[in-house]
């Protein structure tokens, strides 16, 4: 049946309305963008030439749904703070540095805070050494997912606090004093289910993964942690998970493989406690289930 | 996608001769271990020890070839025996007990005793 003239004139109205009302409520789509930095070593035509004035005129516009493609070394302490949505993908070469102790800033190279969905892919981030800055923070914020990354050479590789949510697979974490921290009920999966995925390596640190502070943390497909010259993995008042059926978990020639004070480990699917010098695990107050 | 394979862990070649107290798994002070369908073999030092008030249940575990014994109870600790155990071929004792430990369940598939057990 035909509707009379006005009830379609007012429902023409109305969609118009709310169309215009769902712009205003999600205006990020208009002001998604695309930039690319250039830093040191690279070559080309860039928009920035360092991550922080590409991320501070991003801001600008809005926090949401921006990639920024890097290239070259960027010498500075990049902090990602309000963002969702957010792509920092590096390209071949490319790097973050420690500035060195006469920058002043946080303590850590790479920091993201109070953010959603935030990829971090394709770099290398490096610290000054085991004395120096952090190179990873992620602090208060949702699905951080760092892929193809190496963390390197600072006092923690990377650093998890205060409900932060994080991921890592295809990544290397190596020659930190502590390679990872979890803490403060964060939840980290470091590796990935997807067998065709590279293993992610926590090798030649101190200390490998460090969980504590009723936090979690879960070892999948074909991780590694090995050659760390003290624990591997120590699990303090927190939850430590190897699974599942892809790929075997190794934890290798560690002072002491896993850890376990006042928390649990439970291990599903194939894993390989190996060649550790004191013991492949050692709970205290804490219990292992291994099925 | 291929069957699912829980179980399949290797604990092996931990610890060192001249540490009596290195191994495979050391639990103490109240601590809990499930051990299913595992294997804790040819460790340096003992396979599995649990001591001071812990627990274990053991169920389809291989513990073999480890230098200072299989599985150690030391102090209030005890494991159940679930069936489908190989405890054997480790050195000194393949289950000992000692200061108040005990074990029940399952005796098949164990070795060498020195133990209060309730099979």
């Amino acid at each position: 049946m035909k509707k009379p003239k006005m009830l379609r004139h007012t429902t023409l109205m109305g969609t118009i309305v709310i169309w215009i009302a769902l712009v205003m409520i999600h205006p990020i789509s208009l002001h998604a963008a695309n930039v690319t930095v250039g830093c040191a070593g690279a070559t080309g035509t860039f928009d920035y030439s360092n991550i922080t004035d590409a991320l501070n005129a991003l801001h600008a516009v809005s926090p949401r749904d921006h990639q920024i493609t890097v290239s070259g070394t960027c010498s500075e302490l990049v902090t990602v703070s309000d963002f969702e949505n957010l792509r920092l993908i590096g390209t071949a070469g490319r790097a973050i540095a420690d500035p060195g102790p006469s920058v002043a800033g946080p303590g850590f190279v790479l920091s993201v805070v109070q953010s959603t969905n935030v990829l971090v892919q394709g770099f290398t981030l490096r610290g000054s050494g085991k004395n120096g800055r952090g190179v990873g923070i992620v602090c208060c914020s949702n699905e951080v997912d760092f892929q193809q990354c190496t963390f390197q050479q600072g006092n923690t590789g990377l650093f998890l606090n205060r409900f932060a949510n994080a991921s890592m697979e295809a990544s290397t974490v190596q020659n930190n004093a502590l390679a990872m921290r979890i803490s403060g009920q964060s939840v980290m999966t470091i590796g990935s289910l997807d067998p065709n995925s590279a293993s992610t390596v926590i090798q030649g640190n101190d200390t490998g993964v460090q969980v504590d502070e009723n936090a979690q943390a879960s070892l999948y497909g074909s991780t590694m942690v090995e050659n760390n010259s003290g624990v591997g993995v120590n699990v303090q008042g927190a939850r430590l998970r190897l699974c599942c059926d892809s790929g075997q978990r190794q934890v290798l020639n560690n002072l002491i493989g896993i850890v376990v004070s006042y928390g649990s480990v439970d291990m599903i699917g194939p894993a390989l406690i190996q060649g550790n010098s004191l013991a492949g695990i050692q709970l205290f107050d804490g219990s292992a289930t291994l099925r | 996608m291929g069957p699912r394979r829980f179980g399949n862990q290797t604990i092996q070649q931990n610890g060192n001769a001249d540490n009596r107290d290195s191994g495979g798994i050391l639990g103490r002070g109240n601590s809990h271990l499930d051990l299913f369908s595992a294997s804790v073999v040819n460790n340096r030092g003992v396979g599995l020890a649990m001591r001071d008030n812990s627990s274990a249940r053991l169920g389809g575990d291989t513990v073999t070839g480890n230098t200072a014994g299989g599985v150690n109870l030391l102090i209030l600790s005890s494991t159940e025996l679930l069936p489908g155990n190989n405890i054997t071929g480790n050195g000194i004792t393949d289950l000992k007990c000692r200061l108040n430990s005990f074990a029940l369940g399952d005796r098949s598939g164990i070795g060498t005793v020195s133990c209060p057990v309730e099979f």
